[in-house]
């Protein structure tokens, strides 16, 4: 193989790959970066076997061919480059040249054939999303999900397909057994595609680090992406770029049930007051659980932590509320994760009682709702 | 005031304990071992000492030094018990008792010596009272610090009673081996003497600078240590700092390679872990792992999870998933679970009612274990298994988070 190809165009293919390769070492050569050069392209692929991302990137092809080589090294590599063509080759022994103006490295890399195949994308259909769409489905709700969490199946994105006013809608759910984000959003109409005729919800339970990395990716630039959901495989594809995710398996708990119904204390609170007061008191709450007290009076909420080792802390913001008074205890990170999510100046806090679940929305947006479990505090 | 600090030592403790219990035994090679047959020696008595029967041997080892050796596993139990009366006697001269392990305690003496005479008087009126109320001998070290009344406490034993002068002290010290201090062991006593530093006179007068170049921190602490100076105070159980981690492990009766045995072991001992936490009303994010192969070498591995557990599943959950990822080397011979980063139960409600149905069903467990002793009620994973009779860990205590049954 041997490849002319710009630094920006590489530094872009390894950038994109990077949160994809494999850290824990368990297979060596997935820690490493697959090239493929044939026609007037080179392929970058890169999986930890969970996750798959294949970009194609144009360049001038001298000789086809593939190498492997280590992801984070190339890149190290790449990224101190000067701006202007690079060229790879790939020498006996499964060495890869790499040559920039008057730099030349030879790293050692691993027989091609030895790294896992790319994934083909099945013949199924994709459909057109908006990018924003796709974005805030994921951002409001994937803090919410866990992470590294004993119960395998927390750790991923309950993704479904179904309709909802006789259009197409997606709804994203993630929680970690302590707090929960729903979101809803219908699809454009008129956009091409789709392998959801109607009939049946279609579900998929994508991981965490699959949705984060798609949202990566959107942030990159404004094409429009495609998304599809396979018997086992989430699709992602934007023009040449491809990301594959393994889907999760397991029953995904019922979240429906722990949506209160009945939360008829409404309290109306100004956003940034609440994050400010929240990252302030939590200051001195007990250093790893973050538990505050709140107590909601007519017109006031009054924060406070106390660490027997530290001190205590308070402070007292305005609020709509004119019901009777709770208090209760929170995660403070909790709160401020969910208030982040939350778009506008304004937040709504609807409580039953102190020990059931709160719930907090967007003012004018019905569709996207988080939970959280107070504590005993 | 120069103070008086006991540190009093129970002779051959948990041998004694049976040798009073089953007078039969008197007179005779004991050793005390774990409940099953294949852990190592806990405790010999001194007949079986005189064979060269130590600590820590495996029971064929012991054998073969001492054939006529009576082997009686551990009354766990009976051993705490009678620790706690020797807590309470000490607790009669001075409030300031620090229960090392659970047969080793220091005193701080300083205050009551105008109520009970000198430190000897004192260390032979505990000594009467311990033989009159237990039947058991003590050996007791009287010094200005606690290192040197350790230290003491072991210069004569059984029933001895040793009192280290600070005037005579340079001289006792200069030939005295370091390994000889507590707190310098194997590893600490080697790399001393890489540095030519094999006695207390050599360590005391080495220069500050070379010690804090090669230990860092604790150079300053090893010079004093050479020198006899130790500032630690007696620190009784009440004010003894939090325990960092909660752990259980133990030796499988024959060895295994199969996951399936060990991992019913591991939940057994998460279990015991979870309980242990819940009791003290702390909730860990760190669960480890330690298997010990069968050539006695140990692997440890740990897990920082972002919630904090105390639910002997969950802890079970994480140590499986540690234990899945291992590739077992050979057969394994010990599995520990230990639970850290402990911080006061968060009281994070679940959001699922499946999961507080949990709670409220351990919650119900542990009161009829509370009221009916350990495992009345279980898992039916764990139906099967003997009731738990474990080693006590050396860092046992009387109250508190290493109170564990």
């Amino acid at each position: 193989m041997k490849v002319k190809i710009l630094r920006g165009e590489l530094l872009t293919g390894f950038q994109r790959i990077q949160g994809v390769v494999d850290k824990r070492n368990t297979m060596p050569i997935l820690s490493n970066i697959l090239l493929e050069a044939k026609a007037d392209q080179v392929v970058l692929f890169a999986t930890d076997l969970e996750i798959g991302i294949r970009g194609t990137y144009t360049a001038e092809v001298l000789k086809p061919g593939g190498a492997t080589v280590s992801a984070r090294k190339l890149y190290e590599i790449i990224r101190e480059l000067p701006e202007g063509p690079v060229t790879i080759t790939s020498e006996d022994n499964h060495h890869v040249r790499i040559e920039a103006g008057q730099s030349e490295f030879k790293v050692l890399g691993l027989p091609p054939q030895e790294f896992p195949a790319m994934p083909t994308v099945e013949s199924e259909p994709l459909m057109s999303i908006d990018r924003k769409i796709l974005s805030e489905l994921i951002r409001k709700t994937v803090f919410a999900a866990g992470d590294n969490n004993a119960r395998y199946i927390l750790n991923g994105i309950l993704i479904t397909l179904f309709m909802k006013d006789r259009k197409r809608a997606l709804r994203f759910v993630g929680t970690d057994g302590h707090r929960l984000a729903v979101i809803e959003r219908p699809l454009e109409d008129g956009k091409k595609g789709g392998s959801l005729q109607a009939q049946t919800d279609q579900t998929a339970i994508v991981p965490k680090k699959a949705a984060l990395e798609i949202k990566r990716l959107l942030e990159e630039n404004d094409q429009e992406p495609e998304i599809g959901i396979s018997k086992n495989q989430l699709i992602f594809r934007r023009g040449s770029l491809l990301l594959l995710a393994r889907l999760m398996e397991g029953g995904y708990p019922n979240y429906q049930q722990v949506i209160p119904k009945e939360n008829d204390k409404r309290a109306v609170v100004k956003k940034t007051d609440l994050e400010g007061a929240l990252r302030r008191v939590s200051i001195l709450s007990r250093e790893k659980t973050s538990a505050i007290k709140l107590v909601l009076e007519q017109g006031a909420i009054t924060l406070s932590a106390s660490n027997p080792d530290l001190g205590e802390a308070r402070e007292t913001i305005a609020v709509e509320y004119d019901q009777e008074a709770i208090t209760t205890g929170f995660n403070a990170r909790y709160l401020l994760d969910i208030l982040a999510a939350v778009d506008g100046e304004t937040a709504v806090l609807e409580f039953k009682d102190a020990l059931s679940p709160c719930l907090i929305r967007q003012p004018g947006d019905p569709d996207y709702l988080c939970v959280i479990m107070p504590m005993r505090v | 005031m120069p103070r008086t600090i006991l540190h009093i030592d129970m002779d051959a403790f948990f041998a004694s304990v049976e040798q009073r219990v089953h007078p039969e035994l008197s007179g005779r090679p004991v050793a005390v071992c774990g409940a099953n047959a294949r852990t190592v020696v806990l405790t010999a008595s001194y007949e079986a000492r005189a064979f060269g029967v130590k600590t820590g041997m495996t029971l064929p080892e012991a054998r073969a030094l001492c054939p006529g050796l009576i082997v009686v596993p551990g009354d766990h139990d009976r051993y705490i018990d009678v620790s706690r009366r020797l807590v309470e006697i000490y607790q009669d001269y001075t409030p300031t008792v620090e229960v090392f392990s659970v047969d080793e305690a220091f005193l701080d003496v300083t205050a009551s010596r105008t109520l009970f005479g000198d430190g000897e008087s004192i260390a032979a009126a505990i000594k009467h009272r311990v033989r009159r109320e237990t039947g058991l001998t003590a050996s007791v070290g009287i010094g200005p610090n606690k290192l040197l009344a350790k230290l003491a406490s072991g210069l004569k034993k059984p029933d001895g009673l040793v009192r280290i002068e600070l005037e005579n002290l340079p001289i006792f010290l200069e030939n005295l081996p370091v390994k000889a201090l507590c707190g310098i062991g194997p590893n600490l006593g080697r790399a001393l003497a890489e540095m030519g530093i094999r006695t207390c006179g050599e360590l005391g007068r080495a220069p500050l600078e070379r010690l804090t170049g090669r230990f860092g921190i604790i150079g300053r602490s090893l010079k004093a240590m050479g020198q006899g100076q130790d500032d630690r105070p007696v620190v009784p159980a009440e004010e003894e700092p939090e325990a960092k981690s909660i752990g259980h492990g133990m030796t499988l009766a024959r060895d295994s390679s199969r996951p399936e045995e060990i991992e019913q072991h591991l939940l057994h001992l998460s279990e015991m872990v979870g309980r242990r936490a819940r009791r003290n009303r702390l909730a860990g994010n760190v669960v480890t792992l330690t298997l010990r192969y069968a050539d006695f070498q140990t692997f440890t591995r740990q897990r920082r999870i972002k919630t904090f557990l105390n639910d002997g599943i969950e802890i079970h959950l994480e140590a499986r998933r540690i234990f899945r990822a291992v590739r077992l080397q050979q057969a394994v011979r010990l599995v520990g679970v230990s639970l850290s980063g402990l911080s006061r139960d968060a009281g994070q409600i679940p959001l699922f009612e499946a999961d507080r149905k949990r709670r409220r069903l351990i919650a119900a467990m542990d009161g009829i274990n509370d009221r009916h002793g350990g495992w009345t009620v279980r898992w039916g994973t764990l139906l099967t298994r003997d009731p738990h009779k474990t080693v006590i860990s050396p860092a046992w205590r009387p109250k508190g988070v290493r109170d564990y049954d």
